[in-house]
């Protein structure tokens, strides 16, 4: 039997504050959303550092799997304003999470144009969260 | 600044660009919001703005589109608005629909409304703030300028902007447009 596909979606802004976070699962997505998302939290906290690093030395926005921590893998896309897009996953899935990035990051682009949206503040908005929703349906679970 | 904009749009060689123009819209509401920091008070600027747009817009309206009838009746205002004035000033058509009270009230249909490409108001301003209540203004002021007296609330649907414009009454031919009574 395969361990289920579980992801944790986190972006982060300029003072390492979570902006968005967003978990996926293959299996009952409500049930594990409360019971580790302080773990999942912790961990992408510590990835901080790391991708920073990374992102010093790589060109490219997308930085592939750049920390690891018990089963999660921690996979990383800085966008060009210094936004961290964090992506959390048990299994490995480089090419589904390159596109979701990518989706994404479109996403938070057109979002962040909204003049009511002050960037780095937590995004609320129901249409962006529904947007989320389907890339990691589309792409990752 | 949204004027000159609008004013651009109709003169093919000083076109610009849709992002510029909606971001600078959204700016300068959400700066009025600050500084005022009551949206209905923000709505009744807005459509103060739209107005005084409108009244100067009307005669350049009627210079550049010579061939326009004088109209007679709320169906042919709708017409001339939905078909002519909009398309020009916003560069997108509108539609004419939910006719009541004896004809002397109607809905422009806006569906891809310039000013709130990538916008979403928040929910707790939804009540309060008219966002596109400059076009309303502006026909507001516009049509006040022909001697119509109306009036125009722009609300924001889901997927498109509904200006609700209610024919008051026609004022007398020797007012100055831009003064009430």
């Amino acid at each position: 039997m395969t361990a289920a596909k579980e992801f944790y979606f986190v972006i982060i802004g300029h003072e390492d504050q979570p902006i968005f976070e967003m978990d996926f699962s293959s299996s009952d997505k409500k049930k594990k959303e409360s019971e580790s998302r302080h773990l999942n939290q912790f961990i992408a906290h510590a990835a901080l550092d790391v991708v920073d690093e990374c992102a010093l030395i790589n060109n490219t926005m997308h930085l592939k799997q750049i920390d690891k921590f018990n089963e999660w893998n921690v996979s990383a896309f800085v966008t060009m304003g210094r936004i961290r897009f964090l992506m959390l996953h048990t299994q490995r899935c480089d090419e589904g999470i390159r596109q979701f990035f990518q989706e994404m990051y479109e996403t938070y682009i057109k979002y962040s144009m909204n003049p009511f949206y002050t960037i780095g503040s937590a995004i609320k908005s129901p249409a962006f969260e529904q947007k989320a929703l389907i890339y990691g349906r589309k792409y990752l679970v | 600044m949204s004027k000159t904009t609008k004013t651009g749009s109709l003169v093919d060689a000083k076109k610009m660009s849709a992002e510029l123009f909606t971001l600078t819209y959204g700016a300068f509401v959400t700066q009025m919001l600050k500084d005022y920091e009551d949206p209905q008070v923000v709505t009744a600027k807005l459509d103060k703005i739209g107005f005084d747009m409108g009244t100067v817009l009307a005669d350049d309206f009627l210079a550049k589109s010579a061939n326009v009838p004088r109209c007679q009746d709320c169906k042919q205002i709708a017409e001339v608005l939905s078909k002519l004035a909009i398309p020009n000033y916003l560069g997108v058509p509108a539609t004419v629909s939910n006719w009541s009270s004896g004809d002397r009230e109607f809905s422009l249909i806006i569906e891809s409304n310039p000013l709130t490409e990538l916008v979403e108001i928040p929910d707790h301003l939804k009540a309060t703030l008219n966002y596109s209540q400059v076009i309303a203004g502006a026909i507001r002021g516009a049509l006040e300028a022909l001697h119509f007296k109306v009036y125009a609330v722009a609300v924001e649907n889901a997927s498109n902007t509904e200006i609700r414009i209610k024919l008051d009454s026609i004022l007398k031919d020797s007012l100055p447009a831009g003064e009430d009574y």
